[in-house]
């Protein structure tokens, strides 16, 4: 007969059974590993797409220049009226053609290369019951009988006595024990990556470079 | 790949397409007062169209990163 105080399973065992290093561990490794390999292989990308190498020589290091591209701006300007001229000219749109360079690091999409979210999502579940059902009955039905009979005879006089006896007894008990208990645990685990942003720096370098291709206006010859 | 370059005479943002570039094409600014156009001169195409060419190579690698999750 299962006991009353029959221990459910240990919630915290079950849980302590379980790799958790590795089943969440293991997938976000993967994943910084692979992150990892991403940036050698974006850094090696850049070096070798976005700089040349430059050997330093005996007094300088060597370096790397930015590989810069030649770009062409070309925008419409009014070329206003001249009336002094003759005849006078009309006033025209002049298509004028400006050329700058760029550094070919400012427009290649960098920071869009790398792990940019990783969700892991665990879900275990334990489930631990116990029910005892007991039924106990006990029956039991006594009934008995009897019967006598008498007679006297004394001369003329006779008498005859006649009886009987019986009982009859029912008991009964019943116990109807219903136990039941259960324990249930969830355990959820969701984690997540994302990617960090470009440090300041960088940043800072790609804003120089791309406010470098702003136009300035040269100085008058003579002024 | 959406990046934008600033444009030198309004300062609006044009969008860039490196893909379009590599191939010569000119992005107009998206500001119709400005109109200006902006393209990679063709002596520099080559240079360009070689670092997208590598550029999708490396994106390449990016469906096994996600696989690792």
């Amino acid at each position: 007969m299962a006991d009353a105080n029959t221990p459910l399973i240990s919630m915290a065992e079950q849980f302590t059974g379980l790799p958790m290093q590795a089943l969440i561990g293991g997938p976000l490794n993967a994943a910084a590993e692979a992150n990892g390999m991403m940036a050698v292989a974006q850094t090696k990308f850049l070096l070798d797409t976005a700089f040349s190498f430059v050997k330093g020589t005996d007094t300088t290091a060597d370096s790397y220049a930015p590989i810069m591209i030649q770009m062409t701006l070309t925008r419409g300007v009014l070329v206003p009226v001249n009336p002094e001229a003759d005849p006078p000219v009309e006033p025209t749109i002049k298509q004028v053609q400006t050329s700058f360079d760029l550094p070919l690091l400012t427009i290649l999409p960098l920071n869009s290369l790398a792990v940019d979210d990783v969700s892991i999502k665990f879900d275990m579940e334990v489930k631990s019951s116990f029910s005892e059902a007991t039924s106990d009955k006990t029956e039991e039905k006594m009934a008995g009988a009897s019967s006598f009979s008498a007679k006297v005879g004394y001369g003329i006089f006779s008498a005859e006595i006649t009886g009987s006896a019986s009982y009859d007894r029912t008991s009964s008990s019943g116990r109807d024990t219903h136990y039941e208990k259960s324990n249930s645990a969830k355990y959820s685990v969701s984690v997540h990556a994302g990617q960090l942003p470009l440090p300041d720096g960088v940043k800072t370098i790609i804003a120089a470079f791309t406010n470098a291709i702003s136009p300035i206006t040269m100085p008058v010859m003579g002024q | 790949m959406s990046q934008y370059l600033p444009c030198p005479v309004c300062q609006s943002q044009i969008p860039i397409d490196l893909h379009l570039l590599a191939k010569g094409a000119s992005l107009v600014c998206p500001n119709s007062a400005c109109g200006a156009m902006v393209g990679v001169a063709s002596n520099s195409l080559a240079t360009l169209s070689t670092a997208v060419t590598r550029y999708q190579n490396l994106e390449a690698l990016r469906p096994a990163t996600k696989g690792a999750t």
